[in-house]
């Protein structure tokens, strides 16, 4: 638990904390949803802590696609070896 | 020049290769040979068990792709083939600690509630940092990383592939997330010099 942890709308700073996946994935019902948004509304931790968890994915996402292509070498065996089994 | 299987949905290009077609499989199989190399590199740190699991995720993808029914997606049967092949590989090495933080540490790790949670996001600009912090988790939690984050499953295709319940999923996953914001958190205090 922190030690500045809160109550706010019903839910405490740990509660959204652990919800934080399921805001970010559009995972929550109607009435969870609009409690996090009030509880985030009045606590600045919880407003700053899930906007950057949300941008940290959002990063990832974009730093690290498309994966780098195989090398030839590699891709030469794949095919050499899909080839043999024909 | 782009031939005209280019254009066929995975679903069609397994269908083709069923009946034999090695052109429509080939085109299947470069379409997804970096993704599924990428996974089983999330799971095996050694370039060659990796490449072993990418010849073993296609080839078994060729005998079988007769009995791919097209209840999960395409990517979502071979990146199942290329999971439980790289889990075979790893049997026969020493297990991972397991993953057993209470929630609120992972958080605290990650910044929640300290004086500068926009350091993971900052931190996340940099493909380099952000990679060393992907690298230094389980390979439980950079292979559910890979698969939603980075392949873009979604949840259902992501329990799928691991096996697990929808609900497991997204328990490991919001802590794989959590983790990996404590492992930028760490790469940013290592670079400035803070604790």
């Amino acid at each position: 638990m922190r030690p500045d942890e809160r109550e706010v709308a019903g839910l405490t700073c740990s509660a959204v904390m652990t919800a934080l996946s399921d805001v970010v994935d559009g995972g929550v019902d109607a009435a969870l949803g609009a409690r996090i948004e009030a509880h985030v509304a009045a606590c600045g931790h919880c407003a700053r802590f899930g906007a950057s968890f949300g941008a940290l994915l959002d990063a990832m996402r974009q730093r690290l696609n498309p994966p780098p292509p195989v090398t030839a070498e590699v891709l030469a065996r794949l095919r050499h070896a899909v080839a043999v089994e024909r | 020049m782009p031939g005209a299987q280019d254009e066929l949905s995975d679903e069609a290009l397994l269908g083709l290769a069923a009946g034999g077609d090695a052109d429509a499989f080939d085109v299947f199989l470069l379409r997804h040979s970096a993704s599924v190399f990428r996974l089983a590199r999330a799971l095996l740190r050694q370039p060659d068990e990796a490449e072993d699991v990418l010849q073993q995720t296609f080839l078994s993808a060729w005998r079988h792709a007769a009995q791919f029914r097209g209840e999960a997606s395409a990517r979502t049967w071979l990146f199942a083939i290329a999971r439980h092949a790289a889990v075979r590989h790893r049997r026969t090495r020493a297990r991972e600690p397991v993953d057993d933080a209470p929630i609120d540490d992972l958080g605290l790790e990650a910044g929640w509630g300290g004086p500068d949670p926009e350091a993971m996001a900052v931190a996340a600009e940099d493909r380099e940092r952000l990679s060393r912090a992907l690298a230094a988790l389980t390979d439980e939690q950079r292979e559910i990383l890979t698969l939603r984050e980075l392949e873009g499953l979604s949840g259902e295709e992501t329990a799928r592939v691991l096996g697990l319940g929808l609900a497991a999923m997204k328990s490991r996953l919001h802590r794989a997330r959590l983790a990996l914001a404590g492992r930028l958190r760490n790469e940013v205090s290592r670079a400035t010099g803070r604790a």
